[in-house]
């Protein structure tokens, strides 16, 4: 249960990003259902000088019919223009034009820029009286100033050009820009932009604050304060009850390639994860209500191959504690390839020799010497009065010679981590590493992913542990035929280890595949002591 | 103009109406562009909204002010005692440049001066006045005279009567020279141009 709990938390986890890169390539558009009547909508551009000076272009899309345009700029407002042609305004900020169809007003504003030690304020509103003074907002009251529109909501949307500001607001577009009475809107940074939307009630004025990066108006003289503060006393100054700052939310969209290559690598990560899981959960619920495997399994004495009895007893013996008796096994291979020697009659009393120079043909049987040796002499012979053999040392032992014969199995191909650590850890790194690197290093989700992804697939891996390979499947097909054989032969199962010399390898394999009960139980460490 | 309605993606809402708005493309928005300073201050886009009207024929009644006075007016400004570098007013007149100048860099004290090409410099006592000034070395003194070309080349029937450069005259600007414009009808318009001759405003009086 635990191993299904952990590969579905790790899949459930990674899952998120590919769906999250899919939801980001969707802009997150706005609802407008009362539009007003005549226009269709505003689009304020921006774009910051190095000396501070702002140069504006207000588009309203008008219908084709004859609209008067009153226009209203702010104090200092220079240049105006309606759709290119200068117009004549009275102290250069109250003028008027007729226009069929849509209208650009454009000026220049100076002075609308303070710059501070670590950044520059654009700041466009006034207010006096807690109202506030719509010559000096981004634009008037379209409804007030604009002829033949009617009652509404109004898009507006826009732009504010600046070098160098998407590297000084990151993705925190939102961070650098506020609106009054724009409510809700979107934001997103370029390199040298960030670009907006947002709904403004009929009849409102928006008022825009935007911080700027400091190398972006180098011809301005820098005034003592932070923008942060300078900010806050903007917002404080500009503020209204009715009417707070509002910061955009961030609209990103990712790139759908982006969000593909992140999906098919998921799809990699499930097919080679989930599959082979429930694949091994289905193999264990088979088995187990197959009820005793002998049932199934055809007898065979002929011994079917070349395995070792360990590996042997590996992929076709009995499975939980008795797995112990793998050790057994090893003991007397040992036994039967003259590298160590058993002497004695019976059970009762026999002795182990285990040479200085004894050595095994694999890691399993090397690792099994080590353990046999005198921990206060390892390099001499040791002989070992039995029982006991391992003692107090059983769980120990049993630990180390499971590991080493796990791995003497993998070696020998015939069996494989059920999830494997060298394809589950690099996918959720692969993948976090294109969401960052698509989204300019600006995925949180990304780095979680990445660094998240990689410990949960491990912690999969070992939870789900080993599965058999094919060869290991076929093995075991095998082995489980020869030893359902030696299981049938009662002679086996009350043999003492001595009788190795009388029975031979037969000995070593039945006490692997479960068919030497006693002499397992001889030379087998104990899980508890 | 067609950029909100490109920007907009429209469609119908399951509630029978309205649309959705997304953030424009970033190709779909162009960034405004700064004017520059033409090299003949008459090719001023601003003059466009400078527009002539009927007199009858008959010429302005009020003299062009002269703007070549300045060179000489600076000149002896500069010579005066205490050689004053702040003003808080400037006007040049047909016949005469005034000035109005603080005194021995004492904020609040200020006396007048006219120029008269010719007669002896005039500077009057010393008074308390609290207009803001300027320093003499943003004056460029080619300016007022290529203005004064400009304007009456774009209104033949008209003349710049006078031109001042005074915070109080540059209504939000900064600082402008102030043009007054008039033809036989009264004045005509008056137009606002920063100090280095860019004609930012026209208002129609």
């Amino acid at each position: 249960m635990l191993r299904l709990v952990v590969t579905f938390l790790f899949l459930f986890f990674v899952a998120i990003l590919p769906l999250h890169a899919w939801l980001n390539t969707t802009p997150d558009a706005l609802h407008l259902t009362n539009s007003a009547k005549g226009l269709h909508g505003i689009t304020w551009s921006g774009t910051v000088r190095s000396d501070g000076r702002l140069s504006v272009r207000i588009d309203y899309d008008l219908d084709q019919q004859s609209h008067k345009i009153d226009v209203r700029m702010p104090d200092g407002a220079r240049f105006a223009a309606v759709n290119g042609t200068p117009i004549a305004a009275d102290i250069g900020r109250y003028g008027e034009a007729t226009v069929t169809g849509p209208a650009s007003v454009t000026y220049e504003l100076p002075g609308a820029v303070t710059r501070y030690r670590d950044g520059a304020v654009l700041s466009l509103g006034d207010v006096r009286n807690g109202s506030i003074r719509g010559d000096q907002a981004m634009f008037p009251c379209a409804l007030c100033y604009l002829g033949n529109v009617e009652y509404g909501d109004i898009v507006v949307s826009g732009a504010l050009f600046v070098d160098g500001i998407g590297a000084f607001v990151g993705d925190q577009a939102s961070a650098g820009l506020s609106f009054v009475n724009l409510s809700p809107t979107r934001a997103k940074a370029d390199d040298d932009d960030v670009r907006f939307v947002g709904l403004l009630q009929a009849g409102d004025e928006p008022m825009m604050l935007a911080t700027l990066p400091a190398k972006a108006v180098t011809k301005l003289t820098a005034k003592d304060g932070s923008v942060v503060d300078a900010v806050k006393a903007a917002k404080q100054r500009l503020g209204t009850d009715g009417h707070p700052f509002r910061s955009p939310t961030a609209a990103h969209h990712g790139s759908a390639t982006v969000a593909l290559v992140i999906t098919v690598l998921y799809a990699l990560l499930l097919i080679v994860i989930l599959v082979p899981v429930l694949w091994a959960r289905g193999a264990r619920s088979a088995a187990q209500h197959a009820g005793a495997p002998d049932s199934a399994i055809t007898v065979s004495s002929m011994k079917p191959g070349e395995l070792s009895p360990a590996l042997a007893g590996s992929v076709a013996g009995p499975s939980g504690g008795q797995r112990q008796s793998l050790v057994a096994a090893a003991i007397l291979d040992l036994v039967c390839r003259n590298v160590i020697s058993i002497t004695g009659s019976d059970s009762r009393r026999f002795t182990i020799h285990v040479p200085a120079t004894a050595t095994g043909t694999t890691r399993f049987d090397r690792a099994v010497i080590e353990q046999l040796r005198s921990p206060m002499h390892p390099h001499e012979d040791n002989d070992i009065h039995v029982p006991p053999l391992w003692s107090v040392r059983g769980p120990t032992v049993a630990r180390v010679l499971s590991k080493a014969l796990a791995q003497e199995a993998r070696h020998q191909r015939l069996i494989r981590a059920t999830v494997p650590p060298v394809i589950a850890m690099p996918i959720p790194i692969a993948m976090g590493v294109i969401a960052i690197v698509g989204n300019h290093g600006a995925s949180k989700l990304g780095y979680t992913t990445a660094i998240v992804g990689a410990l949960l697939a491990f912690a999969a891996s070992r939870a789900n542990g080993m599965t058999l390979t094919t060869r290991g499947r076929a093995e075991q097909q095998r082995w489980q035929q020869y030893g359902a054989w030696l299981r049938s032969n009662n002679a086996l199962s009350t043999a003492a280890a001595p009788d190795v010399a009388t029975w031979g390898e037969t000995l070593a394999y039945a006490a692997a595949l479960g068919a030497a009960s006693e002499v397992a139980n001889e030379l087998s460490p104990r899980l508890g002591s | 103009m067609t950029v909100i309605s490109v920007v907009s993606t429209v469609s119908l809402a399951a509630c029978g109406g309205g649309r959705d708005v997304a953030l424009p493309r970033a190709d779909q928005l162009a960034a405004p562009t700064f004017a520059t300073l033409p090299a003949d201050l008459s090719q001023s886009p601003q003059l466009v909204a400078l527009v002539g009207r009927d007199t009858a024929g008959l010429p302005p009644t009020e003299a062009s002010a002269d703007g070549s006075l300045l060179t000489g007016a600076l000149a002896a400004l500069a010579a005066l005692p205490n050689h004053p570098t702040r003003l808080s007013r400037l006007t040049i007149y047909s016949d005469q440049v005034y000035f109005t100048f603080e005194v021995n860099g004492i904020v609040g004290r200020q006396a007048s001066y006219v120029y008269r090409p010719g007669e002896t410099p005039r500077v009057s006592d010393s008074s308390f006045d609290d207009n803001a000034t300027y320093p003499v070395s943003v004056i460029q003194p080619t300016v007022p005279a290529a203005l004064i070309a400009a304007v009456e080349k774009a209104v033949p029937n008209a003349h710049v009567t006078t031109l001042d450069l005074e915070p109080g005259l540059s209504y939000g600007f900064g600082l402008t020279w102030y043009l007054r414009v008039e033809d036989a009808r009264g004045t005509l318009a008056n137009v606002f141009a920063d100090t280095d001759g860019a004609i930012v405003a026209v208002d129609p009086s």
